[in-house]
This record gives structure tokens, C-alpha cells and sequence, in this order.
């Protein structure tokens, strides 16, 4: 729900930013060179983060007509080895971060490495979700047995 | 290479998310490759996703969402009506019309046809018009929305092929009339022989007036997009954030039919959307860079001249190529993955990568409601709930005119690219 919520709000902030520099180009003519840079730092953290609501909600277009034929521990398999790969990319994503720790933007003097942070910290948000449906699918599962 | 290519294709056949296939065979082979560091996977996938004109999908995706949920497809309908609804089987042409007029707001075909669906069969039915013939016209008159500008398809290859997107959102105007006319032909063709349509509504010009000024706030929207362009007072990107601030204004204080719970939904459904596509691109990214190493492209345009240099045989190959992707994998991986490869090779055979842009543009939108993967077929199948068979019994002379289009577009690289030479550059 606060994912949903913080994705909403940037993406307004995005509409919100690119229409500053409209408005700035055509009333005031500043050339501000920042509402842009805003903009793209801001679809790098929002697709990012979009993409662990779509694990949440299963929306990554993926093809199952095989998959389906070979039953459920396949799909656990493949969760499995999706949540050690996005681990794996998170870990890399941090050494990324730490390396632009000095770095900053050109308009914003932002430090790099709040951008970068969005690989991390979307990977283990990914890996989250992907961990939780396949823990409900095992309950689901187990209980099935069960009956 | 081989062996990064199989892993990809295994791993995507064996029903891993196509992201995160790509995402497996670009870390299978840097891991096995010792030349290449693990770090450029996050750095490949911040590169990817820095864009500007990126941006300019969840922009048009979120304006169309809020247009629907404003409830403008009514008003479109009503007008669409009103202007052709005096012809035989006048409220399918107002469909064919509608998905037009949507199409210049919406980037999105499949969410056009769920919407034309959800409003329009019920409509067609109760007028004595088939199930299946209602579906499948809702569902072809959704699929105008990537071809008539904003278009997330053209908006997908512009940005990964370095092709200006205003020129190919102008490129896709006249195609896109083509096609309403194709699919009023085709539709009328089945009326007439299926003995539908009898019922017709005369209005008056005073009626026709009052839904003219009805709509006139959003038929601003997209003919201020197209002259914005046209005339380089913005670009593509800003013309997407003006959408949305306009469609907000107009819903929420002209209107007043969009409430802050449906703009909240509106958004909802944009993340949704937003984190399937990005994730597929940043990931695409990765790909591309080993496929730079490799210089397939390069390989790719050499092994393709040396088998011949003429451009319609090129046109036509990628296109089979690009058909037969398309019916395994979905429409808008499939542009992520071939854009970069493709584009570059273009120059070889003297085609405009604006033109070539149209023809894949078409190609996939026609994807878009073939089996067996069409996502516009499947929502409005189950919309109007008919079986895919059905739906293809009643969709082929649909299909067939939509194939002899594309043939038209690929042959006469005029009709794409008339418009755009007359483009302002901003």
C-alpha cells in the first residue's frame, strides 16, 4: 500500500516536473535545467518500484504454455532462482551506489548514489514479493494436500 | 553467444517472466564470461531507464486512464453517432469512429478495446448486431490506438532506436485514417451481407451541434497534441504531461465526472502497466549491451546483404520475422528486443527507420488482436464472452483487410512519411 502510494505520487511529481519546464520555456524563460534531470531521476525510482507491484500483482508478461504442463515445483523453481538473481544484482546495485557515492548531478548536485539506490532496494522489493506469493502458493499447496 | 541466446530462449520457453529470462541469461554470461564485470547489470539498467522520452509512456498511459474513467468514450459514441449514425449500420461505423477519436488520446490498443468493449457490445447487441461480429469490431477499432497518435508503441521504438518520436507520432496520422476507412469498408461489407444495421438514428444539425460542443474539450486534446508536435511547440514527452494536466482539469473542474477515487484508480493502473513495460526495458538493456559485444547487428546486416540488398525483401523478411515473434511473446517485448537490432540496420537498405517504424507498428498492432497471443483479443473475448474461436471466425475479414494495409504501408513508404516532412523541428 505506501509502495503504491509513493509510485503515485511520483508519478505526478513527474507530470508535475516536465509541465515546470513547459510553462518555464514558454512564460518565464529561465531554462531551469532541473525540472528534466527531476523527471528522469524520478521514472527511474518510479519503474523500478512499479515493477515490484507488478510481481506483487503477477503482471510480468511471461509465457506459460509449457510451464503449466510441468506442475507446481516448477514455478517454485523458477521464483527460487529469479529471487537469488535479483539478490545477486542488489548486492552488485549497492557496490554501484557506494562507487557514485561522490558523484553528483548535473543540475540537481544531487549524489549519484541516490539514484543508483533504486536497483537495490527495487530488486529486494521484487524478491520480496516474489518470496511472498511463492510462500502463499506452497500454503496453498500444503492445505491442499491436507483435504 | 550460442549458449547466451539458448539460455534466454529456454528460460523464456520454460515460463520465466521474459524480464527476468533476460535478466538470467545476461547474468549466466557475464558470470562465465571473465572479461565482464558484474556491476554493469545495475549500471545497464539505471542507462536504460534514464531517458527522457521514456517518460512519455506512463504520461499517455496515465491520460487515457483518466480519459476512460471520465467517461469520454460515452461522449465520443454519442458524437460518433450523431455525425454517421444517419448510414446503414451507422452505430458500427460510430464504434470504428470512437476508437479513433480514443486513439488520439490513448497510447494503449488493448486498454482502447477493453474500454470500447465494456461500453460498446452491450450497445451493438441490443441494435441486433451479432455477439461475435461486436467483439471483434470492438476489439479492431481498439487496435487504432497504437497507430493514431500517442502511441506507447512508437514512443517503445523511437526511444530504443534513436528515431525522433514526433516524427513518427505525425508519421502515424495518415495510416491511422487508412485504417478507419479499412475497417469501415470491412465492417460495412459484413453488415450489408449479414443483413444487420437496418436500424439507423437521424439527428439534426442541431443535435449533431450539441454533441459537437459536448466533446469539443476533449477533441482539443488530440488535436492539440498532433499541431503541438507538428508545429514543435513541445515534444512528445511534454505533450504527455500536458495531456494529463489537461485531461485533470477538464475532469475534475470542468466536467466534474472524474473523482479523486478514479484518478486514484486511473493511477493504480498505470503503475501496473508502468512496472511491466520499464522492467522488460531496463532488462533489455543488459541484453543489448552483450549483443553489442558480439556486434550481432552488425553481423546480422552482413549476413543480410550478402543475401540481397533489395529493401521490400528486407521489409518483408523482418516482418515475417516479426509475426512469428509475435505470436509467441507479447507485442511490446518483442519491440523492446528487436528495436535496437533491427534499427541499425536500415541504413544498408536505404529505408527510413520513420517509415520502417509504421510498418512494425502496424504489424504488431495487428498482433494485437490475432491469435495466439493478442492481448486486445483475450480482454475483449472475455468481455463480450465469446471463445477465441468465435472470435476468430468472425475476425479473419478484419485480418485480412488489416494484412492487405500493412502491405500498402510497406510498399508506398509515402504514405507514412508525407507528414512528417513537413515537421517544425522545436
Amino acid at each position: 500500500m505506501v509502495l503504491e502510494a509513493i509510485t503515485m505520487i511520483a508519478l505526478f511529481a513527474m507530470v508535475a516536473s516536465t509541465l515546470i519546464s513547459v510553462l518555464d520555456r514558454f512564460l518565464f524563460g529561465f531554462g531551469l535545467p532541473w525540472p528534466e534531470e527531476l523527471a528522469r531521476f524520478l521514472l527511474i525510482w518510479t519503474s523500478l518500484l512499479s515493477a515490484a507491484i507488478a510481481a506483487k500483482h503477477k503482471v510480468h508478461f511471461r509465457l506459460s504454455f509449457l510451464s503449466d504442463r510441468f506442475g507446481p515445483w516448477w514455478e517454485n523453481l523458477i521464483d527460487v532462482v529469479c529471487v537469488a538473481a535479483l539478490l545477486l544484482v542488489a548486492w552488485k546495485g549497492v557496490e554501484l551506489s557506494i562507487l557514485f557515492n561522490m558523484q553528483t548531478s548535473p543540475a540537481l548536485n544531487l549524489p549519484m548514489s541516490y539514484v543508483y539506490a533504486s536497483v537495490p532496494i527495487s530488486c529486494v522489493l521484487i524478491a520480496y514479493y516474489l518470496m511472498r506469493n511463492l510462500i502463499a502458493r506452497l500454503r496453498s499447496q500444503a492445505g491442499w494436500r491436507d483435504r | 553467444m550460442i549458449a547466451f541466446l539458448i539460455v534466454f530462449l529456454a528460460a523464456m520457453f520454460l515460463g520465466v517472466p521474459i524480464a527476468f529470462a533476460m535478466l538470467l541469461s545476461s547474468l549466466f554470461f557475464i558470470l562465465s564470461d571473465p572479461g565482464t564485470a558484474l556491476i554493469i547489470v545495475p549500471q545497464q539498467i539505471e542507462d536504460g531507464l534514464d531517458s527522457f522520452p521514456f517518460l512519455a509512456i506512463p504520461f499517455f498511459v496515465l491520460a487515457g486512464n483518466l480519459m476512460a474513467e471520465a467517461g469520454v468514450i460515452r461522449r465520443f459514441v454519442q458524437l460518433a453517432q450523431t455525425l454517421i449514425g444517419h448510414l446503414r449500420g451507422g452505430l458500427a461505423h460510430a464504434v470504428v469512429l470512437s476508437g479513433a477519436l480514443l486513439a488520439g488520446v490513448s497510447g494503449s490498443g488493448t486498454a482502447d478495446a477493453a474500454a470500447l468493449g465494456s461500453t460498446m457490445i452491450p450497445a451493438l447487441e441490443k441494435n441486433g448486431y451479432r455477439k461475435d461480429f461486436a467483439t471483434t469490431l470492438c476489439a479492431f477499432s481498439g487496435a487504432l490506438g497504437p497507430i493514431i497518435p500517442p502511441s506507447i508503441f512508437l514512443i517503445i521504438y523511437g526511444a530504443m532506436g534513436n528515431v525522433s518520436i514526433g516524427q513518427l507520432f505525425l508519421a502515424g496520422v495518415v495510416p491511422g485514417i487508412l485504417m478507419v476507412l479499412v475497417l469501415m469498408l470491412t465492417s460495412h461489407i459484413i453488415i450489408v451481407s449479414r443483413g444487420y444495421g437496418h436500424l439507423i438514428t437521424n439527428s439534426t444539425l442541431r443535435e449533431k451541434a450539441a454533441a459537437l460542443k459536448e466533446t469539443a474539450l476533449d477533441l482539443v486534446l488530440p488535436l492539440g497534441i498532433i499541431s503541438g508536435i507538428r508545429w514543435g511547440v513541445f515534444t512528445p514527452t511534454e505533450a504527455g504531461a500536458v495531456a494529463v494536466a489537461y485531461v485533470l482539469l477538464i475532469g475534475l473542474f470542468v466536467h466534474r465526472t472524474l473523482s479523486v477515487e478514479q484518478v486514484i484508480k486511473a493511477s493504480r493502473e498505470t503503475v501496473q502497466v508502468l512496472g511491466a513495460v520499464m522492467l522488460l526495458i531496463a532488462m533489455a538493456t543488459i541484453v543489448n549491451y552483450i549483443l553489442a559485444l558480439f556486434q550481432v547487428s552488425d553481423r546480422l546486416a552482413g549476413a543480410m546483404v550478402g543475401l540481397s540488398s533489395n529493401p521490400i525483401l528486407f521489409l518483408i523478411l523482418a516482418n515475417l520475422l516479426i509475426i512469428f515473434l509475435g505470436s509467441i511473446i507479447e507485442d511490446t517485448a518483442v519491440l523492446i528486443l528487436m528495436t535496437p537490432i533491427l534499427v541499425p540496420l536500415l541504413g544498408q537498405f536505404g529505408i527510413d527507420p520513420v517509415h520502417f517504424g509504421m510498418v512494425i507498428c502496424l504489424n504488431l498492432t495487428i498482433g494485437l488482436v490475432a491469435p495466439p497471443v493478442g492481448l486486445a483479443m483475450f480482454v475483449t473475448c472475455s468481455i463480450g464472452q465469446i471463445s477465441i474461436e468465435q472470435f476468430m471466425r468472425a475476425a479473419w475479414p478484419f485480418l485480412l483487410a488489416l494484412v492487405l494495409l500493412l502491405l500498402v504501408i510497406i510498399l508506398f513508404p509515402s504514405i507514412s512519411l508525407w507528414l512528417p516532412s513537413h515537421m517544425v523541428t522545436p
